[in-house]
Order: C-alpha cells, then structure tokens, then sequence
C-alpha cells in the first residue's frame, strides 16, 4: 500500500539546455523502477508517492519532476514542450543516477513518454509497465466523445460552443469537466494528497501545448501522435493496467496490448484513471507479480 | 449601488432605483417586513419573488419599467431577507406564514385591487393566498411556476436524467449522504442552473444581489437543498384542483428550458377557468432577464387588457 515516504536520495541532474531536473531515489539494489508521470506539466508527487512503496519488496524507486514541474527548473520557452526532448531529459536523468535498465513505470502521459522512450532507447529497459495510457492518440480522441457524450446531447453542444467560443473559463464549461474530471480521472470523493499536491502546481504551459486544455479536449502538438505501428519493436515484457472508468479507456489499453508483442493487461473494474489510488488492494499484487516474474532479467 | 441595463435601442432591461416610498410593516410575531412602492398609478401590481430566502432585487429590477407603463409596483423583502427583519426561528418557514405576511402587507398598504404577479415560490405563495384572501385579485400573473410539486418532481427527474444515468447515480449517492457540497455534486447543480435557471452567460447584477443575500435555511426549510433535489415542506403541496376558483384572468408564463417545466404552466392552465398561457422559447426561469422584449410585450398586453376591462 502506498504511503507518503522521504525519499533516501535527492539528486540534481543537469540535462541539455543547462536545465536543473529534479530527481528522488528510494531503496537501493539492481532492480529499479523507474517512474514517468502524467501531465505533462504535473510534478511527480502523485506517481512517486504511490510507487515509493515498492522498496518494502526490495525494489528501487526513482522518480522525477520533469523539466518545468516541482523543484526542477521551470522555462518558459514553449519550443521546450516537445516529446522528444523529454525522450532525451529521461535518458540523461536515467545516466546521471547511474540506473542501467530499468523496468520503466509510465503513467498516462508518462505513457506516451515511455512508449517514445521505449522505442528510442530500447536496450534502457528490462520492462516497461504503461498504466492508464494509449498508444493512439486520435483513437483515444474518439473514445472521449464518447465519454462527453455521456452527459447528454445538450451538455456536449455547450461544451462545444465553448470550445468553439475559445471561453473554457465558464463556469458552466468547467462544472461538466468537473463532473468529468471525478468520474474518469479519480473516482474517489476526496482525493489523495500527493495528488493534490501535483495538482496545486500544474504547469499549463506543457500541458496546454502538449495535449490540451483540459483532460477532455486534446488541441496539442500530440494530438495526432500515434505509435501503435511501431509497437511491436518494443519486445521486452509490458504490463498494461487501465481502469474500467478511465478517460484513456480499456479500448485504448486493448489497442497497445494487441500492438505489442509480449505484452499482458490488467482492467480494474472500480478504477478510473488511478487505480494505485482507487482499488490498491487490486493494483499492487498485479504489479509486484509482474515485477517479480521478471526480476534478474 | 444603484444602476440601470439599457439595450443598444433604449429598451430598459432592468432598473434598479432607489421606492418612491417604502414601509415598514408588522407582520406577527413582533416582525417587520420592509416594502417598496414606486409609481402612483391606479392600478397596483404587485411582485411576490421566488426562493423562498431571496430578497426581492432580481424579480423587482426588471419590473421598474412598469411604472413608465403607468404602474403602480410594490413589493418586499419576505422575512428573513433583504432589509426585513432575519429572525431565527425555523418555525416561520412555512407556507401559511408567508401567506399571511402577504395579507398583512397588502391590507397595511390598504391594496384593495392588485394584478398579483408570483414568480417561481412567489407563484406558490400566489396560488395559496389567492386561495386564502381572494378579494384583493384583479388578475394574476403566475411566472415559471407550478401547482403540483410531486408532478414538477417527476419533471426534474427528466432534466436531470438528461446528465446520463452515471450522472443521476452519482447526485443520487451524494444526496442520500447529505453530501450536498461535494464538487462533482456542486458541479451538476451549476451545470443544470445554467440550463434551466437563466439562460445567460452571467448573472445580472440584480440577480447577483438576491443571491448575496440568500438565507439558506428558509429555502432548505421550504424546497430544499438546490433547485434539483426537494426535501422541504413544499414537496408534497398540490393545488391544481383548487385552482378552479380563480375566476379572474390568469396569465401564465414559462420558459421552454424552465426549471419548473412548460408541463408545470400547461398543467395550471389547464385548470383555470380563465386562463392563458405562454411559452418564451428560449428561455428557462428568468424570461425578463432571458428575453426581455418579448416577456415585457406580453406583461403589457395581458396588463393592458385587465386595465381596460377594470
């Protein structure tokens, strides 16, 4: 079960661009997770504090704030938002720790970070778990229609003459995503602190130019970001979680899991997009089998 | 303070000034309700607002302009709001009190002929002392009303179900905890006020006075914790088959997207000997904010036709 734990290590990793990046190491030993977070443009409170936990089973736990998040330098250069650079920020994060391969934890953007990350620098990994994300883009686009069209007819006209109107900020358009955000983001009432700590400081120049203004409209330079063709060149092992409720949904799960060639998938019926924080009873045995089926590899 | 909304060709919105005259009047128990008259004509209408717990700014504003019509308009702030006395007493929250205050504000301003007009609790209000003190009635306007809340029930049902049923269950787990300040609850409550409340973007200024000034309890006491979920005393009141003593000409008025359902209006027209109806198509509750010139031509006409037959 996660639990809010210091890290044993803080580490400063200057990365391309001079650029400070924060980075926190828990446990010790060769067998290390190394954990991407979503957002983009959230610090790695809510990812990192969910996964720390796992050094009570002998792993390592590394995470970071990527570059514009946390404790790590925040430029405002917009052409920074891009996700080959984050490639290259994982890949000197994960030199300067000295990590070798690693069994790589992406989550949600995380994901789309991993999957890049995975296809560039295949021989880093000796795992790669991609949790609550998608590997097609368009397809998930499709897929939330679908969830929006659940509020009713009338509620997606308004919110498309908002989006239309360029006026997000209405109270009525933020009332549906709010709506949205505790159906398919977090399922529970009250929302976990790590979470709310990523939250409180979400960096929306990443975010905004990355994927979109809300979790619910994707306008990014990801938008029509799709790796699905090149999944099967990622050949080590590959966890997919997703909940049944999330906003990136079992059919984008399915969608990876049929690209990739060893790949195994695990839907949690009570969760959304959090299952490590909405069903941990389910998460984490499914977690700790599949990392230690391929511990020592 | 105060201030006025004027369309490009000059038609006013809203006017917020300051009563010709006000009084002070006594309404049992020791209470004192305040009340604004403007205007002098010889005939009276007379405004009694929704809520219940609502000062009367939002219903009062856009019905100044009646006076320049040849007027006369009264009204006041219900007990417990506005500049009336807030007493502490849930034992006032009822509907027969209020009826009551009614007939003590009307006879203290010794109105023997009104064209009453109630909109959304202040047609419930309405119905019930029209029922009581008949005499003062020489037309009513009944505005984005109902008669019969377990069938306005049923339609709030509708419109809520039009959230999707994941929505309905969600509202449904919150209210059943009492949880009514939960933000994915909150959220559907803003959602739907915006749907079938006002229609508008932002609330006029009026209508952001009423609410500064909203006192909660009387509307929990009354109706309940939001416009979508009736726990109050109301829950269960029904007049429709009362409804045939109104001999006087009954004006009524809702909107296509109104909370309180053009079934709601059909169902009260339906019941009135002399009866009309109409239905502002792109409004909810607040036609006069909603549609201001086509709500304003149909007050006047219907206004116009009771002057001359008076």
């Amino acid at each position: 079960m996660w639990r809010e734990i210091e890290p044993d290590r803080t580490h400063e990793v200057r990365i391309d661009g001079g650029f400070k990046v924060v980075a926190y190491e828990f446990g010790s030993g060769d067998e290390t997770v190394f954990c991407l977070n979503g957002g983009p443009g959230l610090a790695c409170d809510y990812l990192r504090d969910a996964h720390s936990c796992l050094i009570d089973h002998g792993y390592r736990v590394v995470a970071f704030d990527q570059l514009g998040t946390g404790k790590s330098d925040q430029p405002t250069d917009a052409a920074l938002w891009t996700i080959g650079r984050y490639v290259e920020e994982t890949e000197q994060v994960r030199k300067a720790l000295g990590l070798g391969r690693v069994h790589l934890l992406g989550h949600s953007w995380g994901g789309w970070l991993g999957i890049d990350y995975a296809l560039t620098y295949p021989e880093a990994l000796k795992t790669v778990i991609l949790e609550d994300t998608v590997g097609d883009m368009p397809h998930l686009v499709s897929e939330l229609e679908r969830l929006r069209s659940a509020l009713g007819s009338e509620t997606v006209a308004m919110m498309q003459r908002h989006e239309a109107e360029g006026t997000l900020d209405h109270p009525e358009y933020q009332a549906a995503v709010t709506i949205l955000n505790y159906r398919h983001v977090c399922r529970l009432d009250e929302w976990p602190a790590p979470v709310k700590r990523s939250l409180d400081g979400w960096n929306m120049g990443p975010y905004g130019t990355m994927q979109g203004p809300n979790e619910f409209l994707y306008t990014g330079n990801l938008k029509d970001w799709n790796r699905i063709p090149d999944m099967h060149r990622i050949t080590v092992p590959a966890l997919i979680t997703v909940g049944q409720h999330d906003e990136l949904t079992p059919a984008c799960a399915l969608k990876m899991k049929l690209a990739l060639p060893d790949a195994e998938l695990h839907c949690f019926p009570n969760s959304s997009h959090m299952p490590f924080y909405e069903e941990p009873h389910a998460y984490y045995p499914v977690l700790l089998a599949f990392l230690e089926k391929h511990r020592g590899r | 303070m105060y201030d006025r909304a004027v369309l490009a060709d000059g038609f006013v919105v809203w006017d917020d000034r300051p009563a010709d005259a006000t009084h002070e009047v006594e309404v049992g128990g020791g209470h004192k309700v305040k009340v604004y008259s403007y205007g002098d004509g010889p005939e009276t209408v007379f405004l009694l607002n929704g809520g219940p717990g609502l000062p009367c700014n939002y219903l009062r504003a856009p019905h100044l302009p009646l006076v320049e019509a040849g007027y006369r308009v009264v009204v006041h702030d219900q007990l417990g709001t506005g500049a009336s006395d807030h007493p502490d007493d849930p034992s006032l929250w009822t509907l027969g009190r209020y009826v009551e205050e009614v007939e003590a504000v009307l006879d203290a301003l010794d109105l023997k002929r009104i064209h009453f007009l109630g909109h959304s609790w202040g047609g419930w209000c309405g119905i019930e002392y029209a029922l009581t003190y008949p005499q003062r009635i020489a037309s009513m306007i009944l505005a984005n009303t109902a008669a019969d809340i377990p069938h306005l029930l049923t339609e709030i049902e509708r419109l809520r179900g039009a959230m999707g049923h994941e929505t309905v269950q969600m509202m449904q787990r919150f209210e059943a905890m009492g949880n009514y300040d939960h933000p994915a609850y909150q959220a559907v409550v803003d959602l739907l006020d915006f749907r079938h409340i006002r229609r508008l973007p932002e609330r006029p200024k009026p209508a952001a006075d009423s609410k500064a000034g909203f006192n909660y309890p009387i509307f929990l006491a009354v109706q309940g914790p939001n416009e979508y979920h009736y726990t109050g005393s109301i829950r269960t009141w029904n007049r429709i088959d009362q409804l045939h003593r109104f001999t006087w000409p009954t004006l009524v008025i809702q909107g296509q997207h109104d909370v309180l359902t053009p079934a709601c209006g059909m169902r009260i027209y339906n019941a009135l000997p002399n009866g009309e109806i109409r239905i502002f198509q792109n409004s909810s509750h607040s036609a006069f904010y909603e549609e201001p010139q086509a709500y304003r031509r149909t007050l006047l006409d219907f206004l116009g036709r009771q002057r001359a037959a008076g």
